[in-house]
């Protein structure tokens, strides 16, 4: 049984692109009113949008993918996990992606972003995780599931 | 600014974009899935049409840009790359900016560290 001040958002869903609007505002509306402060759902939507966002671009066809969003048990705490099966190439990027910017200056893991898609004007934008961590203000991480799926994990706090 | 108000507007159904006494002024949202397929010739086209026009400064207000993807500020990336190589005609972009948007208060302050001698922020 989970505490008062515990609540969990669950949602199972084809990735697809259609879908990422609907999930990304009933998010954010639902951490502001949770949390009863407008920025947190913007903090939250940001996540929710990159993380679905990779979860289209990069599954591998026939699969489903799950959100999570829970609050608690503290009631300033938050956790937003997206997992899916995406294809193994980028699995092992987000997993490198993720261990390069932990524990960075989210400011400075941002920029260093913007001056990469700056020098590289061709490839892919890749600023969706610095931005996640700074804009979210949330800790990222990689779980894997025994599945073969993986999570990525958004933590923070009010 | 003949050629600058020359260039077509993009058609996307989630943003409104239009020249406002001189001004580019972009309302709504940037958040499809390719905004470099759907935006990105407007924004070079704009850009091109600025270098064309000779013009030393353009404001870019966002003060109602409520909601951009990751692939969106690349385009902004783009933008500020694209000027810092125009070495004719280089000028100025100004973003007004609502410090109120959270996406705003944390992406525009970075673009800026990016590109500090192109990028001018102008808080509403």
């Amino acid at each position: 049984m989970s505490a008062p001040n515990e609540q969990m958002i669950y949602m199972r869903f084809r990735p697809a692109w259609t879908y990422i609007d609907a999930i990304r505002e009933f998010g954010r509306a639902f951490c502001a009113t949770a949390f009863g402060q407008t920025e947190m759902g913007d903090r939250v939507q940001v996540v929710i949008q990159e993380a679905l966002e990779n979860v289209v671009k990069y599954s591998l066809d026939g699969t489903n993918s799950e959100l999570t969003i829970s609050i608690g048990p503290e009631p300033t705490q938050i956790e937003i996990a997206v997992t899916s099966r995406p294809d193994p190439a980028h699995a092992d990027y987000l997993r490198r992606e993720i261990e390069s910017i932990r524990g960075a200056d989210p400011e400075e893991a941002y920029l260093a972003a913007f001056q990469r898609a700056a020098e590289n004007p061709e490839a892919a934008s890749r600023l969706g995780l610095a931005r996640m961590r700074l804009e979210g203000r949330v800790e990222l991480s990689v779980a894997d599931a025994s599945d073969g799926r993986i999570s990525v994990i958004a933590r923070g706090s009010a | 600014m003949k050629n600058v108000e020359a260039v077509p507007m993009p058609e996307v159904s989630s943003l409104v974009a239009r020249l406002d006494g001189g001004r580019l002024v972009l309302e709504g949202t940037m958040a499809t899935q390719n905004p470099a397929a759907d935006l990105g010739p407007f924004f070079k086209a704009f850009h091109q049409a600025i270098v064309q026009d000779r013009l030393k400064e353009i404001v870019v207000d966002v003060t109602k840009l409520t909601f951009v993807n990751s692939s969106a500020i690349r385009l902004f990336v783009d933008w500020t790359t694209w000027i810092r190589k125009e070495e004719a005609s280089p000028y100025r972009l100004a973003f007004v900016t609502d410090p109120a948007l959270t996406w705003q208060k944390t992406t525009f302050p970075v673009l800026k560290n990016l590109a500090p001698s192109v990028v001018f922020l102008k808080p509403s």
